[in-house]
């Protein structure tokens, strides 16, 4: 598998004006994109009262060159977007998009007035927030901050989705664990499960309890589509999560949520493989002092360390 | 930058409002008429920062600007008005600044000192880009008292 580009190096040295071009010129990178913004656009799940006073503003977490910008203009929402590369920047820029950018490291906090926003969307980007590029920084300390400031700037009831990709189910927890510490409840969507190509994460995000009921909309996709599912992230699952997490399939696929399960038993058989592992050694080690004293010992055998079963 | 998104921004050290200033380039992109989102918009303004920002880019739209925002009693009567279609001086010129007027080139200046450049209509807010007048003075003093 290819190295995760967040492992080569921090985003504003990644993102070089090379790699920039890329999101000009490659057309899959680009349909990619901007499929994955439609999709968070849509689990954004704008209040339809404020959506009839007009567009509504929305921060783009990690603009880059404004792919994702360009579906919020075509919605016909306005747009701020952060990024800290600046080459990325300089292409949108170049591209011309509607919205506003700002350069500045979404890990250091987002400087915004209280609740002016009514929503966030983030492709591709929570990945490298994960990552310190520097002895002084703390990711676990860099990712509070950033979405204690983000709760901040967003209005009460307001959703932020972040498109991401996680290295492993860990970090999925990592994360999740900041954003419920800065006070967000949500759950982690994730579409195409049974793909490993197409797979991919969104973490929905709510800043405190709708003003309005939550009217998540249950509309039927297209049978192509239809192998979603929505994995609850929190142990105490509220009415709001519970709406939120509810199962988007259509009626009929009801085949969800098993592939997660398959690999967290292979997670715990690996485990207590490494546990037998560790009380063999230890079991080795003090055979070897015994025999070194001059003490009987039995013989090392395949059934050393091993538990009795359960019928004996 | 359009000043509504300025009129938002806080310094990310100090988390206090940031001033224009040296305003080098000034781009107006007409949009469309949003009088809605205006309105929506107006209680969550910085009235005064909001004037000062119309001052500094050398707005022909201050004098159309209150000295104060509209208070919440008034503006169920702005609302009524919109939906009777008609146009008040009051949207258009904040529909002029907020949503038409970029700041292309300038600085933004937080009150402690320290100040951010806006270049190509970005604003570079990282730490390492902030400059402050009153580091760069002492350095130099104590470059110039090393040499001397």
């Amino acid at each position: 598998m290819a190295q995760r580009p967040e492992n080569k190096a921090p985003p504003q040295v990644f993102y070089d004006p090379k790699e920039a071009r890329k999101y000009i010129y490659h057309t899959h990178t680009v349909e990619v994109q901007t499929r994955l913004a439609e999709r968070a656009l849509e689990l954004l799940d704008l209040d339809p009262s404020t959506l009839e006073q007009g567009p509504a503003l929305i921060l783009d977490l990690g603009c880059g060159t404004g792919l994702s910008g360009d579906v919020l203009s075509r919605a016909g929402h306005l747009w701020v977007g952060l990024d800290i590369a600046a080459a990325m920047l300089s292409v949108a820029v170049e591209r011309d998009v509607d919205g506003d950018l700002i350069q500045l490291d979404l890990g250091a906090g987002l400087p915004f007035q209280i609740g002016c926003f009514d929503g966030a969307v983030s492709i591709s980007v929570l990945q490298w927030l994960c990552h310190a590029d520097a002895s002084d920084q703390d990711p676990r300390k860099r990712l509070f901050t950033f979405f204690m400031t983000l709760y901040a700037c967003l209005r009460r009831g307001a959703r932020a989705v972040f498109q991401f990709y996680p290295s492993h189910e860990r970090q999925v927890a990592f994360i999740f664990a900041q954003a419920k510490r800065a006070g967000f409840d949500g759950g982690l969507v994730v579409d195409y499960p049974n793909s490993t190509r197409a797979k991919k994460f969104y973490l929905v995000l709510q800043a405190g309890p709708a003003e309005r009921a939550t009217t998540m909309r249950q509309q039927a996709l297209s049978p192509a589509v239809a192998r979603r599912f929505v994995e609850p992230m929190t142990d105490d699952v509220s009415e709001d999560e519970a709406s939120l997490c509810e199962t988007r399939a259509p009626a009929g696929n009801t085949a969800i949520a098993a592939v997660p399960k398959n690999r967290q038993q292979n997670v715990s058989r690996k485990s207590v493989h490494r546990r037998v592992q560790s009380v063999r050694r230890l079991i080795e080690k003090q055979r070897l002092r015994r025999l070194r004293q001059g003490k009987p010992v039995r013989p090392l055998s395949k059934y050393s360390g091993r538990k009795r079963s359960s019928h004996f | 930058m359009r000043l509504l998104t300025h009129n938002l921004l806080i310094c990310p050290v100090h988390k206090k409002p940031l001033a224009i200033r040296n305003v080098s380039a000034v781009d107006i992109i007409p949009v469309e008429y949003q009088p809605r989102f205006l309105l929506r918009m107006i209680p969550r303004l910085d009235w005064s920062l909001l004037r000062a920002a119309a001052v500094s880019v050398e707005s022909d739209c201050v004098d159309a600007l209150p000295e104060a925002a509209p208070s919440p009693s008034e503006l169920p009567a702005l609302e009524k008005a919109v939906e009777s279609g008609d146009r008040l001086p009051l949207l258009d010129a904040l529909q002029r600044l907020l949503l038409e007027t970029h700041v292309v080139g300038g600085q933004l200046h937080c009150e402690h000192g320290e100040f951010y450049v806006i270049a190509d209509g970005i604003p570079n807010l990282l730490a390492d880009a902030a400059v402050n007048p009153s580091e760069t003075a002492s350095e130099q003093a104590a470059c110039t008292t090393e040499g001397s």
